[in-house]
């Protein structure tokens, strides 16, 4: 059996080094993906997350009860710790907004910050009133007992910018 | 050298990075797949809750004496969740406790638990104000006046011109339901019903309180007044001249609970009764001069601008509460048992 030439074994060591460079950026391209998605995923479950826990306190309060900041950037509320009590009486105030860090932030009692969830962008809140928000500098929103909420999260996965938006009425169960 | 070997090693080494990337995929998907079915179980029993709610109110309204574990029990097929509904019965209220559950049948494996108070009452003092509101009462300019008692659940502007007290009640919100269906019953029986087309074609209001006026002119309650029902948001413009009765303006509220319309005045004219609406009222008198000789009830904002007149109309508002119109059953407050954060007292 004879051997190989150097010929033939630098041809082949050329072949190689193509297939395996095509497999490397195949594999770099799917990891990019792989990172992608699971950075979309988290940014998903964060949101949504976020979203709930403010959906579900929201969702006990009363329109009356509710103080949106006038940039709708923050939103302050009461919810009832014992309804059957005259008068109800009520858990001390909750607050929601997102702070400089891109963090919502969910103060109980006031002054007392917990993170919701990071990579949060932007939260929106406002009433609405049927067809769009209400302007609250300009009309008197009081009477509204649906609250939007828009939140806009956003992450740096290499260098790749990904976006989800998410965005929920609340209908305040007391009046 | 052995070709056929090393073609078997990259063949493992690709399988094996197949394999974990493969196991990786499936693990997470299989994670994100049970968070999903949490999340929806979680959001189905919570709907299932929230139906045992309304399956309570509803029975209660037709019978309010119903008290116990379990009174109310049932399911939603399309979404395999279930509910049962407690309704502990001290005292006049019904505090109802409603478990959604899903599955159905079975284990359980997520509940949610939502808990309600329904009333049936009229409160006190309900028929003794020139205006009583669930919500604001507004009041704009000084060119307004308002003769009695002024009760109001959140907040008060400007009350200066009122000639009588004014009381803040946070627990007369959300304004008592009176029963539709008596009302408008009485409204039919009277010609007094007003619905879309009739308010269209622009048919005539009654011109006086009074449907049968007092036998006895000093006891209001052997009079029967007009008592017309409305089914769209009630507004008069212009000069309306006298109008007179128990005006009633609840939109479709018998089919949808949850209609609110509202009342709004623009111009000058006499309104010989009480308003009973369910939304907002108002009044803009502008330069002209708008009385209300009766009283009204709003279940949100009270507002008058400009040259705007209430006055309490002890007469008329006994003749009113003559009539006997029933309380009906609703919710006043609601919790969720669960709150998905901690709560400071």
């Amino acid at each position: 059996m004879k051997a190989f030439t150097l010929i033939e074994l630098m041809i082949s060591a050329f072949i190689l080094l193509l297939i395996i460079g095509g497999i490397f950026s195949i594999m770099n391209i799917a990891n990019l993906d792989w990172y992608s998605e699971v950075g979309l995923l988290n940014l998903h479950q964060q949101a949504r997350q976020a979203m709930h826990g403010m959906v579900r306190e929201l969702r006990q309060s009363k329109s009356q009860n509710i103080t949106i900041a006038s940039d709708g950037r923050e939103i302050q509320f009461l919810v009832p710790n014992n309804i059957t009590t005259t008068p109800i009486t009520y858990y001390q105030p909750i607050k929601y907004y997102v702070n400089a860090n891109n963090q919502a932030i969910r103060e109980h009692p006031l002054g007392t910050a917990a993170v919701l969830a990071n990579n949060i962008k932007n939260i929106n809140f406002c009433f609405w009133d049927g067809s769009g928000c209400c302007d609250i500098l300009s009309e008197d929103c009081s009477w509204i007992n649906v609250v939007q909420i828009d939140l806009e999260a956003e992450k740096n996965v290499r260098q790749k910018v990904l976006n989800f938006d998410v965005t929920e009425k609340v209908k305040v169960r007391n009046e | 050298m052995n070709r056929k070997a090393s073609v078997l090693i990259l063949t493992i080494f690709s399988v094996v990075i197949l394999l974990i990337l493969g196991t990786a995929l499936i693990a997470r998907s299989i994670s994100e797949n049970n968070m999903a079915k949490r999340n929806l179980d979680s959001n189905h029993a919570f709907w299932a809750a929230e139906a045992g709610v309304s399956q309570a109110l509803k029975g209660l309204r037709a019978s309010y004496n119903q008290c116990g574990t379990d009174v109310f029990t049932g399911t939603l097929s399309s979404v395999d969740a279930g509910y049962s509904v407690d309704v502990d019965c001290s005292g006049q209220d019904r505090i109802i406790s409603s478990t959604g559950f899903v599955p159905a049948t079975g284990t359980i494996r997520t509940k949610r638990v939502a808990e309600a108070v329904i009333k049936k009452s009229i409160p006190l003092g309900f028929y003794d104000n020139a205006i009583y509101s669930a919500d604001d009462v507004d009041l704009n300019g000084d060119s307004y006046t308002i003769n009695g008692d002024v009760v109001y659940a959140d907040e008060i502007d400007n009350p200066d011109n009122i000639t009588g007290t004014v009381t803040q009640d946070p627990t007369i919100t959300p304004l008592a339901l009176l029963n539709f269906s008596q009302l408008l019953s009485v409204s039919q029986a009277q010609g007094n019903y007003y619905d879309e087309e009739r308010l269209d074609a622009g048919d005539p209001f009654p011109a006086s309180f009074w449907y049968e006026p007092p036998t006895d002119p000093l006891d209001p309650t052997t009079g029967v007044p007009n008592v017309v029902y409305i089914t769209e948001d009630l507004t008069l413009k212009g000069n309306v001249g006298t109008l007179g009765g128990f005006f009633v303006v609840v939109g479709d509220v018998i089919t949808n609970p949850d209609d609110i319309q509202d009342t709004t005045i623009n111009g000058n004219g006499q309104i010989e009764g009480a308003i009973y609406t369910r939304g907002t009222f108002r009044i803009n008198g502008g330069g002209g001069n708008l009385n209300v000789n009766g009283g009204v009830w709003a279940g949100q904002e009270v507002r008058l601008n400009g040259n705007a007149h209430i006055s309490y109309n002890d007469f008329y508002m006994s003749a009113i509460e003559a009539l006997g119109i029933d309380a009906s059953a609703q919710i006043t407050s609601w919790k969720e048992q669960l709150n998905p954060y901690q709560l400071t007292p």
